[in-house]
Formats: structure tokens, sequence, C-alpha cells
């Protein structure tokens, strides 16, 4: 972490690594879609739309590994004053953003043939629509905000304060006893998913964290690039 | 078993290859148009991006 | 510390009576929610019996938003801000005394408002006054994460418009535990929510507040 501080030595570390990032989610990504798509039986009680799951949770899983992501950014930018630590929160916020949506899209759709209803306003749904407008509520607060110093920092506030909803969504089917299965997998005993359920899973939760990780590596450059040429930009301006 | 899963199965990995290849190519076009406007000003300029925040700023302009 | 404390709360009181503005607005605010619901809904007096506690809990929020980008902006402006955040008492209990005033003149005002309300919503009897008083326990929490909203975009010109948006995913939950408490079912439980949101709301907002305006001061 300390080593890639360096803005410089991170951007050098972001061109070298990112094709064979690219190259490698692609790979996983078409693996997860094999395993999902055909070598998965379909589900004895659900069919075929168990193949949704597929997407649904390592979506979940990504749009809430996004906000922690972030929230270890804030501290980054308010405690430690790390860097980079801005620029990856910036770059976190669509991505999570997206796949918080697409949990979001995907558990309906999964629902609807399901347990026959496209929405339910229990508590872990509930609390994931929430987790989706505190990401819109982290981005707009940042495009609202003319210095990035300053934006940097309120965002981090904002984002420290968002958290509480993680545990909250971690915990709420606890809680609640309501329609969202509880958790299966992160159990003490060992997953309680047949494997043939769980190895297409994995893959495609490896699949898209690859991507998440590739997609932040890139916006991080393409960020680091434009804070550069603004500098650049200053200084020539002020030299003129 | 229930109808038309097959429908719903489609619709969910449609919506996923939307979302996740349009952000791609959102992550894709940023990164190459900022990539050409630093080049294009340290073309001008004469600075390297990466020498340049190595220490070496100032020289060459 | 205290006797500026007392200063700050009586000065915010002050400006908001004298200023007209806020505190009767936020009243006329709830009432014209209050009042228009039933009228979109339609006079069914069974069903508004039963969403009654919800309409007032919706107004009671929308209320409370509706005027607090002022909560720190007239601050800013006359540069009394730089006054707090340099003064010896801590930033964090500042804000507390601001929100304290702000719930004096906003949030209570519709605690006492709602079982007037509530009876014009046909709620059954006895329920006015129990939702007056989940009102009463949860209207500081929703001051107290509005001054977070509040807080992180003073300087915005435009910061009304997000303040709410920054908000309402903290505001939700207290939404929901309000009407639960005025349901049989769950009532002691939410309540017991209810006022746990308002001690972390107590601790975390003053702190996340002051942390806010700090940085959009430098």
């Amino acid at each position: 972490m300390m080593w890639l501080a360096n803005p410089t030595r991170f951007s050098a570390f972001a061109d070298a690594v990112l094709p064979w990032a690219c190259a490698l989610a692609t790979v996983l990504i078409a693996a997860g879609l094999w395993q999902g798509l055909i070598v998965a039986p379909p589900d004895y009680q659900q069919g075929e739309t168990v193949r949704i799951m597929f997407i649904h949770v390592p979506s979940a899983l990504l749009g809430m590994g996004g906000w922690t992501l972030m929230s270890i950014a804030s501290l980054g930018v308010l405690v430690w004053r790390h860097p980079l630590a801005d620029v990856a929160a910036q770059a976190a916020a669509p991505l999570g953003a997206a796949f918080t949506f697409l949990a979001l899209a995907t558990g309906s759709i999964w629902g609807k043939p399901t347990w026959g209803t496209w929405w339910v306003w229990d508590g872990r749904l509930t609390s994931f629509l929430i987790l989706f407008i505190m990401y819109l509520g982290v981005m707009g607060l940042r495009a609202a905000i003319d210095e990035p110093a300053r934006a940097a920092r309120l965002v981090a506030i904002l984002t420290l304060v968002g958290f509480i909803d993680i545990p909250i969504i971690k915990f709420s089917v606890d809680w609640w006893n309501t329609l969202h299965q509880p958790a299966s997998i992160l159990r003490i005993g060992g997953p309680s998913i047949h494997p043939s359920i769980l190895v297409p899973l994995i893959v495609n939760m490896l699949g898209l964290s690859v991507l998440f990780v590739t997609l932040l590596l890139a916006l991080m450059r393409t960020e680091l690039m434009r804070r550069r040429l603004r500098g650049l930009r200053l200084r020539a301006a002020e030299a003129a | 078993m229930l109808e038309g899963q097959t429908a719903y199965v489609f619709a969910a990995y449609a919506i996923t290859a939307l979302v996740l290849i349009g952000l791609c190519a959102w992550t894709f076009r940023t990164y190459r148009s900022e990539r050409r406007a630093l080049a294009a000003f340290e073309h001008r300029t004469g600075q390297d991006d990466l020498t340049a925040a190595a220490g070496r700023e100032g020289t060459g302009t | 510390m205290i006797r500026s404390l007392m200063a700050v709360l009586r000065r915010d009181l002050t400006l908001a009576v004298r200023g007209g503005g806020a505190v009767g607005l936020s009243l006329v605010f709830f009432l014209g929610v209050v009042v228009l619901l039933p009228f979109a809904i339609g006079p069914d007096l069974a069903l508004l019996a039963r969403i009654g506690p919800a309409i007032l809990w919706l107004g009671a929020l929308l209320a409370t938003l509706i005027g607090l980008d002022r909560l720190f902006q007239p601050d800013l402006e006359d540069g009394s801000l730089d006054g707090l955040l340099a003064s010896s008492t801590p930033l964090s209990l500042i804000v507390l005394s601001k929100a304290l005033a702000h719930w004096l003149c906003v949030g209570l005002p519709l605690a006492i408002a709602a079982p007037i309300l509530g009876v014009l919503l046909n709620l059954p009897p006895g329920l006015p006054l129990w939702t007056g008083f989940t009102l009463l326990l949860g209207t500081p929490a929703l001051t107290l994460v509005g001054a977070i909203g509040a807080a992180l975009t003073v300087n915005l010109k435009r910061g009304g418009i997000l303040v709410p948006v920054l908000v309402l995913p903290l505001t939700i939950p207290i939404v929901i535990f309000g009407v639960a408490a005025t349901r049989d079912e769950s009532a002691w439980t939410a309540l017991t929510m209810l006022l746990a949101a308002d001690l972390i709301g107590i601790v975390v907002a003053p702190l996340a507040a002051a942390a806010a305006l700090r940085a959009a001061q430098t």
C-alpha cells in the first residue's frame, strides 16, 4: 500500500498491469458464463432461474464491497492522508453504483418467477435500495463541489456516515425474518450450497471481481492523468 | 415447472451485459481521451508524464 | 463553555422567531402535506385511518428537511462561522446546540401539531396522541441527521436540493421505525430503535457535521 502511494509509481504499475487484468477478466467472465449457462444444472426447485443467482450474488457483494472500499479510502483521506485515497474513492463510486443497480435489477427479475413478486419492502431489499441512493448522493456531492481537496474531505465524511448501512444489509436477514434467504455461503460450518451450484457461483464471483478491479485501476489511472493535466495547465497558465 | 423461465434468465443476463459493456466502454473511452489530451499537452510543452512527475519538472519547456 | 452554548442556542432561537420564516414555514408545509394527501387519496376514511400515521411521519420528515440547508448557511454568509470555528467551545457541541434550536422551532411544533391533524385523518382514539409521541421521539433524530447534510452542503449555492438526497438514506430507517411504533405488534421494539437513533444521532451527527464544516471552511 505504501509502495504504491506515489502516484507516479502507481501510474506505471497500472499501465503495466491493465492489459493482463483485462485478459484475466475476459477469461474468467467467459468461464463464468460457460459454467453458469451451460454446465450448471437447473435447480430442482427453481429450475432455470437459478442461473440468475450467478450474477445477482456477486453483484450484491461487489456493491457492498465497493462502499467498503470507499470507506477505507475515506479513512485514507481523513486520517492517514494517503495521496491516492481520494482517487480510489472517486473511481470506486460509479463501479459500486453499477453493481448495486445490477443486484437490484437481477434480484427483481429473479424474484418474480421464484417468489411471485418483483419487489418486497423487507429489511435487506430496502437497505440495499438505500445503498444505491447513497451511491448517487456521493457522486452528486462530488460533482457539486468545485475544489478537489474540499470535495475529497466532504465525500469522505459522507461515505463514512453511510457505512452503517453495510452491516445493516448483512444482518437484516437475521434480524427480520422475511422473504430474502439467510446466509448460505459465509457460515460457520462451511457453505450449505450444493457444489454444482457453488462452483459456477465462485467462478462468476471471481470474474466479476477481477472486472471490478480492472475497471478500478483504469479509472484511477484516468483520474491521475486528469489531475496531472489540470496541474500542468494551471502551471502553464501561471507561467504565461 | 414454472413457465417462461428462460425469458427471465435472458432478461437478467441481457441487462447485465448492457450495464457491464456500457461500463467498460465508458471507462475505456475516458481513459483514451485523457491519455490523448495529456499526450497532446506534453507534445506541446515537451514534458513527459511519468518522468516529469518523478522530479525533472521545469526543464525542457 | 455552557454560557457560550446557551448563547448560540438563544441566538438561533431568536433568529428563527424574528426571521418569521422558519417556524411558520415548516408547520404550514406539514399542514399542506397532511391535507394534500387525503385529497389525492380520496375520501376512503378507513384507508386514511390505516395509513394516517405514515402520512404524519412523511409530512414531518419533509417539513424537517425543507429549511435544513439554512442551518449553517446564515453563519457562513455573515462570517460568524469563522468565529465559531475559532472559539474554544468544541464545534460539535455548537452543532448540537444549533440542532437543538432547530428541533425546538421545527420538530417539536410538528410533534405537537400532529395529534390535531391525526384527528383529521380519522385515526382511532388514542392513536393521534401516540403518533405525536413517536414523532416527539423521532424528530430529534431527523434534525440531527439533517444537520449532517446541511454541513456537507453549506457552501454550495443550490445545496438545498442536495441535502434531501444525501440525508434521505439515513432518514428512511427512522421513518420506518417511527411508523412501526404506531402499530401494536412491534411498538416497543420500534420505540427502542427510535431512542437508539436519537442517541446515535446525538453522538455521531455533531462530530460528522463539525468535521464537514471544518472541511468546508479550509
